[in-house]
């Protein structure tokens, strides 16, 4: 039964401006439908609507309906439709019931207020952790799970009422390629069992590969709606904020003409055409960051750092990737000291920050993936001077220090607005230019890539060409990671699997096998070039 | 929460079973009449089920922390009121110590025997699953979630304390000491911290509307409660016990 959007406008209450306007689109079941567009450009809502939260749950003006064959979003009880329509939101914390103490209690909480007799809900819930591949911690608290593991359990609780739509609204935001992957080819396993799948994504490598079609948003309206080789064909990152598949983002840099293709396979590519570029000098120099032996075991008894030894010299850009927990975060949170380490130590700048987080912040800033966390102040400025007058800057210097960051991150219009009244992306800017006010040598920057459309991810791609000292990418996008850091260190099971340059490690497929590392299309035109050993930045290709 | 994960017979046990041995003892203690000698023989048994739920030496911790302090608050204040009756003048020193402690031996055994009753189920219990046993035997699924819900979110919002404090102290944030230095660093714990949590609770109230909780209806467990055969009949028996031990301390049988 097609999903069916006859809206005329939606605004939210207290906002003048509509979210979504003129969109009068059916979506078909038993197929997968992308939903794309920049940040504010009304996924969301789209969303929300689907899942009937617009109108019965958030307050707003709205004019038009949303349809289900005869059933109407708006008249029929909520808990009715929400039977037939399963969503699942961005936040995965927020998603648990907050009342069961095991992963498997927790995906079948919905079964139990829907009445499924118990022998039921066990098979289907042993069906579902399978499929998603949580069955290894089905008797884990969901609590004690990484975001990425949350967002599953959130999507395995949905999956397991087995309804006739399902809603997703940024499902992959938190997870690695291997996961990404997998729970796209379970969703495609139910769309061809007639289930309508409603996803709003920025990876639009997977969704080119999984959509049949994509609906493109801007400006709160549909702007276009086809088959992924025909929306993708233009570049859209320009034009809508939207990413490309990673395929056409190389071929539109690498001045294609025309379509652009979603592979780089076929007779499409002229592969004669492409050849190896010189690889750009490895940074020397003294070590800004030293780390000897470390290991960290958590009081629950997990060993997320196992003997890790690693340097990284002065002015070196770093991108610390691996699989959701194989470590990265606890490698991170030792740097800055946030973490007494089990055994070994931490040096930055010379100094040893070993446990010693307040110390540690004069050496190394770290921009911490949820803006939330940290915002506090009624003003931009207030929020950016924070840090760097905990260090005691104050006068003349702390003015000079807030401007400067907030001129980097490109906020400087803004400075005495709310930082709440921000969006999620200007937030995150925000976050990252209270770090940069604090003028440490070396930056940590975990998931910066998270969430971003394609005008702030290149705003971001940017601002990392420029950064000053020695920055460290914590990510799981591994073009971004090729393109901006000069060196990449794997984590796997918290010992060090591989470390080189983005070529090198990128271009070992047993490496990202291993490790869940997506190969940018970088490695594959390469190949399909007969260039040996393969390269992963796009830089790395010339004609 | 003080819960002691063991995989023991003790831990194995239906909640409810243990709830109704904290009820009997309850019962028991209450009784006016009880002397010490059917206190100290429960006190006695419950001591051998924390042996044999290997949770002795926790709940001997937890008995000196909260026990302790009641026995020598009750023994203060039966002097001060034998001060204030004037008894010290009708009695010895000696004499008069004996006694005080004597009347604080089985109001204190009676503390003793109910405190060591409720610890020896929380220690063996992890407090959720007391709820759903309860949910489960048909009490209202709102309260039941109301109260799982806190004994969950508690430790997950102090898990989002501690994200929040790590992420100012990355900032150069230190808590000095004193009350001016604890206070001044407050503000940029606290503040992040409520703003979310108000956001949290839209956000959850809507997952938890997406997942049918609003829905009317029979409702099933996917939780099963551990029971042997012969557990309900326990229960009654236990129950049943202690109403005769509660009669017969009263005189009505």
């Amino acid at each position: 039964m097609a999903l069916i959007f006859e809206v005329a406008r939606f605004r939210y209450a207290g906002s003048q401006r509509p979210a979504v306007h003129d969109v009068r689109v059916e979506i078909p079941a038993g197929a997968i439908t992308a939903l794309c567009g920049a940040a504010e450009s009304g996924k969301s809502t789209l969303c929300a609507l689907a899942g009937g939260f617009i109108p019965h749950f958030t307050h707003g003006l709205l004019e038009g309906a949303v349809s289900l064959g005869e059933f109407d979003s708006a008249r029929m009880p909520h808990a009715e439709w929400l039977s037939r329509v399963g969503i699942v939101f961005q936040n995965p914390f927020t998603q648990l019931s907050g009342a069961r103490l095991t992963v498997r209690e927790e995906v079948a909480f919905g079964l139990e207020n829907a009445g499924c007799p118990p022998n039921e809900m066990h098979a289907r819930v042993a069906v579902v952790l399978e499929e998603v591949g949580l069955s290894g911690v089905a008797e884990r608290s969901p609590y004690a799970l990484s975001g990425g593991q949350q967002q599953l359990v959130a999507i395995a609780s949905i999956l397991v009422s087995d309804p006739a739509w399902m809603v997703l609204d940024e499902p992959l935001a938190q997870l690695d390629a291997a996961v990404s992957r997998r729970l796209m080819e379970v969703l495609r396993g139910r769309a061809a069992r007639g289930v309508g799948v409603l996803i709003a994504e920025h990876n639009a490598t997977l969704l080119a590969e999984f959509a049949d079609t994509v609906l493109l948003l801007r400006g709160g309206t549909v702007d276009a709606l086809g088959p992924p080789a025909e929306i993708f064909a233009r570049d859209t990152r320009t034009s809508h904020g939207v990413h490309l598949p990673d395929a056409a983002a190389l071929a539109a840099d690498l001045g294609w003409n025309g379509r652009l293709p979603l592979t780089v396979a076929g007779p499409a590519w002229p592969p004669a055409g492409f050849q190896r570029a010189a690889p750009p000098a490895l940074t020397t120099g003294p070590p800004a960051v030293e780390v000897t032996g470390l290991s960290f075991t958590y009081d629950s008894g997990q060993r997320a750092l196992d003997g890790v030894s690693l340097t990284v010299p002065v002015g070196q850009r770093v991108a610390l990737v691996g699989r959701n927990g194989a470590g990265k975060s606890t490698l991170a949170r030792s740097l800055i000291g946030l973490l007494d380490p089990t055994r070994g130590s931490v040096r930055v700048g010379g100094e040893d920050v070993t446990g010693r987080a307040g110390h540690a912040a004069r050496h190394i800033g770290y921009v911490f993936q949820n803006p939330d966390d940290q915002l506090f102040a009624r003003r931009v400025w207030d929020e950016v001077a924070f840090g760097p007058r905990n260090l005691g800057v104050h006068g003349d210097a702390l003015e000079a220090a807030v401007r400067e960051a907030l001129q980097a991150v490109g906020l400087e219009d803004v400075v005495d607005e709310n930082p709440r009244d921000l969006d999620h992306p200007m937030r995150k800017r925000l976050a990252l230019a209270s770090v940069l006010a604090m003028r440490a040598p070396v930056l940590v920057l975990d998931e910066p890539t998270g969430g971003l459309d394609a005008h702030e991810h290149r705003r971001l791609a940017r601002l990392v060409e420029t950064l000053p000292g020695t920055a460290i990418l914590i990510s799981h996008d591994m073009t971004f990671c090729a393109d901006h850091c000069e060196r990449m260190i794997v984590l796997h099971e918290g010992r060090v699997a591989a470390d080189g340059t983005p070529d090198e490690v990128l271009g070992d497929d047993e490496v990202c096998v291993k490790c869940g590392l997506a190969q940018p299309a970088a490695v594959a035109l390469s190949r399909e070039c007969g260039i040996t050993p393969p390269v992963a930045r796009r830089a790395g290709l010339t004609r | 929460m003080i819960y002691v994960p063991a995989d023991t017979f003790v831990d194995r046990a239906n909640p409810l079973t243990k709830a109704t041995i904290v009820a009997a003892a309850l019962l028991v203690a209450l009784a006016e009449e009880s002397g010490p000698r059917p206190l100290l023989i429960f006190i006695a048994l419950m001591l051998g089920v924390a042996v044999a739920a290997r949770v002795l030496k926790p709940l001997l911790g937890a008995l000196a922390r909260i026990v302790l302090p009641i026995a020598v608050s009750l023994y203060v204040l039966q002097w001060v009121l034998a001060l204030v009756q004037g008894l010290l003048s009708r009695q010895s020193l000696g004499a008069l110590a004996l006694a005080l402690l004597d009347n604080v031996d089985v109001l204190g055994l009676r503390i003793l025997a109910f405190v060591t009753a409720v610890l020896v189920v929380l220690l063996t219990t992890h407090p959720g699953r007391l709820v759903q046993a309860a949910a489960v035997r048909g009490a209202p699924p709102g309260l039941c979630y109301a109260l799982a819900a806190a004994l969950q979110i508690i430790p997950a919002t102090a898990a989002h304390a501690r994200a929040i404090t790590d992420a100012q102290r990355a900032r150069g944030l230190v808590v000095g000491r004193g009350l001016w230095g604890r206070a001044r660093a407050l503000p940029p714990l606290i503040a992040p911290l409520l703003l979310s949590t108000l956001q949290s609770a839209e956000e959850q109230a809507m997952a938890l509307e997406a997942r049918g909780f609003s829905r009317r209806g029979p409702r099933t467990s996917f939780f099963e409660v551990a029971e042997s055969p012969a557990e309900p009949l326990l229960r009654w028996a236990i129950l049943a016990a202690a109403a005769l031990a509660f009669a017969h301390l009263r005189g009505w049988l």
